[in-house]
């Protein structure tokens, strides 16, 4: 009876082991994977949304007050900066007045001073200490459709935002967006746009 | 657990030992999900993608219906996402992830269980008839492993699935379910047997059904740490 049993035990386990493991569906296994990758996204903006909001309300004061200063630093100068020189974020928005295509590479050790670079060579705020010309930011300036992406990135990663000033650079030897917002003090922001992240923000102080 | 990786740290030593080699294969499961934690945006799709096969084979054995053990999955791997600090290292991850996705199909079998559908009816074949009888032999003939498989009770099925379509040791097993060894092996041996009398005979104990034959049929959650 024991080697009956042994025998009928050794004959399923066989039988079982001999199946194959069936692969996962590919409609499955890419659904899952789009799930997980919604599931990072969340998790990736969720930290930003954190800091964002009290950088929102700060902003939201500073234009209320109706003027935004930019306080000292060590270079260049500090200078005022009008409310209406920012520009808000939206879908429905028009920043090329205050986007550059300088491609320009922002360093971490340099990225305040050369933000509070940006802001004063801005365009549509033309600072009288300003050491680049508003040509030479022309020159090779945003296309349309260049400052139609960056809008776009700007509205999914730092909606609801104001900025004073946005260029095309890279940072770190990364292809990012560099957003100034209107903030008190303003914030100095390098956009990952592949990626729809913030990768560092620092205040212009 | 080290926490070596990150999108921070995307220059690190180890970060450039890992672009070396070209692809995950150096990391082991463990480091992958100490990555994830670390903040390594793709270091949980990797785990996933390396165990999605047998992952899901336990998901289809245990919920034997495609698109609930496509569900039970999807929700075992999010939920396994974000609760990725809570593994401890005690057990191997593959183990960690097996017990998530038999509690998931387990939650959605009680769900099921407890809301009962009736099944359309079907012709019942007279066995006085030449053709009948011949409708019973193709049957015999058409039974699988599988399909006898699937007529164990849940615990057995489970037990099976584990240790002899997957490969698991009993202790394996013991951890993912959460049982004694003991318990396993007799879950194994049970199982074994009805499966020997399921092929053999098929019609005669085709009467015997998950819900009626097992040696305990409630429908037990694993404690994977989450309750």
């Amino acid at each position: 009876m024991e080697n009956d049993d042994s025998g009928q035990q050794a004959e399923i386990r066989h039988l079982l082991r001999q199946q194959a493991t069936p692969k996962i569906p590919s409609d499955v296994g890419e659904r899952i994977q789009q799930a997980l990758r919604s599931e990072q996204d969340q998790r990736d903006t969720a930290p930003k949304r954190r800091w964002l909001l009290p950088l929102g309300a700060a902003a939201a004061l500073a234009l209320l007050a109706g003027v935004i200063f930019i306080p000292g630093g060590s270079e260049p100068e500090p200078q005022p900066v009008a409310a209406d020189c920012s520009r808000p974020i939206s879908a429905e928005g028009d920043l090329s007045a205050v986007t550059a295509q300088t491609g320009r590479t922002y360093s971490e050790a340099d990225f305040a001073v050369q933000a509070q670079q940006l802001v004063n060579e801005s365009s549509s705020c033309p600072s009288s200490t300003t050491t680049t010309t508003n040509a030479e930011l022309q020159t090779g300036g945003p296309t349309s459709s260049g400052v139609t992406q960056a809008t776009d990135c700007l509205v999914a990663v730092i909606p609801q935002q104001r900025v004073l000033a946005v260029d095309m650079a890279t940072y770190e030897g990364q292809e990012v967006l560099v957003a100034v917002t209107a903030a008190e003090p303003p914030q100095a922001l390098a956009v990952d746009c592949n990626r729809a992240k913030v990768m560092v923000s620092t205040p212009l102080q | 657990m080290t926490h070596t990786t990150g999108v921070a740290n995307t220059d690190s030593p180890t970060r450039r030992l890992y672009q070396d080699m070209d692809d995950f294969s150096a990391r082991d499961d463990q480091q992958l999900l100490s990555d994830h934690v670390a903040g390594d945006t793709q270091a949980f799709s990797e785990l996933f993608r390396r165990h999605s096969d047998r992952l899901w084979a336990v998901a289809i054995r245990t919920c034997r219906d495609q698109e609930d053990a496509a569900d039970a999955l999807q929700e075992a791997m999010i939920s396994a996402f974000r609760r990725a600090e809570s593994f401890r290292g005690d057990a191997k991850v593959t183990t960690w992830l097996h017990r998530i996705v038999v509690n998931a199909c387990l939650d959605r079998l009680r769900a099921r269980k407890s809301k009962p559908t009736v099944p359309l009816p079907e012709a019942e074949p007279d066995l006085g008839t030449r053709d009948a009888r011949d409708h019973i032999d193709e049957h015999v003939t058409r039974i699988t492993v599988l399909e006898a498989l699937d007529r164990l009770p849940e615990e057995q099925r489970l037990a099976l699935t584990l240790v002899d379509l997957q490969g698991c040791s009993v202790e394996e097993a013991s951890r993912i379910l959460n049982v004694p060894d003991g318990t396993i092996k007799s879950r194994c041996f049970r199982g074994r047997s009805r499966m020997h009398e399921l092929l053999r005979n098929p019609v005669e104990t085709a009467h015997v059904t998950p819900n009626n034959a097992g040696e305990n049929d409630d429908v037990r959650e694993v404690d994977d740490g989450k309750r």
